[in-house]
């Protein structure tokens, strides 16, 4: 039984490595509450823009409380992945459902992969929302946008 | 039973020595094709059309078939199908250092514009301004020498697109896994880059973006036809003007 379990791990481990390589990742960013949103803990947002391939970027949201809270609801009031090119916006944006739970972690994320366009000079990626981070204390609440170039 | 060990083992380690061979067998197999010849096409027909130290400017039509969810300030849903109209300047060491920038829908209304100067570069329409952005490289052939220099697999065709014969270099990425793609979040199994040139004359005349979808249905998610390039010592007054709102 033993043998099989290691046989089996040992199988899955070589097929997730030969198939999945990481992205060309690009930096998280985050922005905090500056004061605490429930008992010591800081309410804030995160967000990142990476090139997978020459077809696709990832765009990636996250909200969170640090030190994780379970009982703080955590999300955004929407958020919106987009791609611009020479400052103008490229149709294809997505635009994502609001978000407001508690979750084990005290955080949440979501992502979207999104198609690169074609673009005659300077392209980004660009993730837009609003994190909401609900405490007790104060509710933590951020409109920016995370822009970043993609070559 | 200390036999039938052994045996359960011994099929254990065949099946791993038989997965790593397929792996590694699929890796090996696909055999990168010379993409020299249609780098050559595209940076030839660059050195061509591609004029420093002057205005070019630069008008193509763009398709796409893919749902589409950018509202425009007045409420309107921007078209999937437009008009890019821009003007670059491009410097001595062939770097955009200013532009204006406009999509018009087909009866010719600008329904966005963008301009960039001084390193600044503002979105009019949505009132967007971006600082230190630095002057860069005008891609003519729409970055799709960059999408297939470093393609592991290109092929060759010969088409005809509007009653003129043309070759098509395309090339597929296989996504390593079906991704959810799009605000109708189709899931994508590959997404294939076709560029297209005029057989007689060597120009590049468009680049397509297509999506394999996982029932096996093809979508252009993205046609990009060059109408035309061309080159000016000056830019219209009409474009100097919407310069001057760069501050």
């Amino acid at each position: 039984m033993k043998i099989k379990i290691v046989l089996i791990v040992t199988a899955v481990a070589i097929i997730l490595i030969a198939n999945f390589q990481p992205a060309l990742a690009g930096s998280w960013v985050y922005h905090y509450s500056g004061v605490y949103v429930q008992a010591t803990s800081y309410g804030g947002g995160g967000k990142r823009v990476s090139k997978v391939s020459n077809a696709l970027w990832l765009a990636e949201i996250s909200s969170i409380t640090t030190p994780g809270i379970a009982t703080v609801p955590v999300g955004w009031t929407y958020w919106t992945s987009r791609e611009v090119c020479n400052g103008s916006i490229k149709p294809g944006q997505v635009i994502h459902s609001p978000r407001s739970a508690p979750t084990s972690s005290g955080t949440t994320y979501d992502y979207q992969y999104m198609t690169t366009q074609s673009c005659s000079g300077t392209r980004s990626g660009q993730v837009l929302g609003k994190h909401e981070v609900k405490g007790s204390k104060y509710i933590y609440r951020e409109d920016w946008t995370q822009s970043e170039y993609i070559p | 039973m200390f036999q039938n060990k052994k045996k359960r083992v011994f099929i254990g380690l065949i099946a791993i020595l038989f997965l790593i061979t397929t792996v590694f067998y699929t890796a090996a197999r696909a055999q990168p094709i010379n993409t020299d010849n249609a780098i050559k096409l595209i940076n030839d027909w660059k050195g061509r059309n591609l004029k420093y130290g002057q205005w070019t400017h630069f008008v193509s039509a763009i398709t796409s078939e893919s749902s589409n969810e950018v509202i425009l300030p007045d409420g309107q849903l921007m078209p999937s199908s437009y008009i890019q109209d821009d003007w670059f300047y491009v410097n001595k060491d062939g770097l955009v250092e200013k532009g204006v920038f406009s999509m018009k829908d087909n009866d010719g209304n600008i329904f966005q514009q963008s301009a960039y100067q001084d390193n600044i570069m503002i979105n009019f329409t949505f009132g967007d301004r971006q600082e230190n952005q630095q002057p860069y490289p005008l891609n003519i052939d729409l970055g799709f020498g960059d999408r297939i220099i470093d393609a592991v697999a290109i092929t060759k065709s010969d088409v005809e697109a509007k009653g003129k014969p043309n070759i098509v270099y395309s090339y597929v990425e296989k996504l390593k896994l079906p991704a959810q793609l799009g605000a109708g979040n189709v899931i994508v199994d590959a997404i294939t880059t076709k560029g297209y040139f005029d057989k007689e004359t060597g120009n590049f005349v468009q680049i397509q973006i297509i999506w394999t979808l996982s029932n096996g249905t093809n979508v252009v998610f993205d046609s990009t036809e060059i109408i035309s390039i061309d080159s000016f010592s000056d830019a219209p007054d009409e474009m100097l003007k919407v310069l001057e709102a760069v501050k």
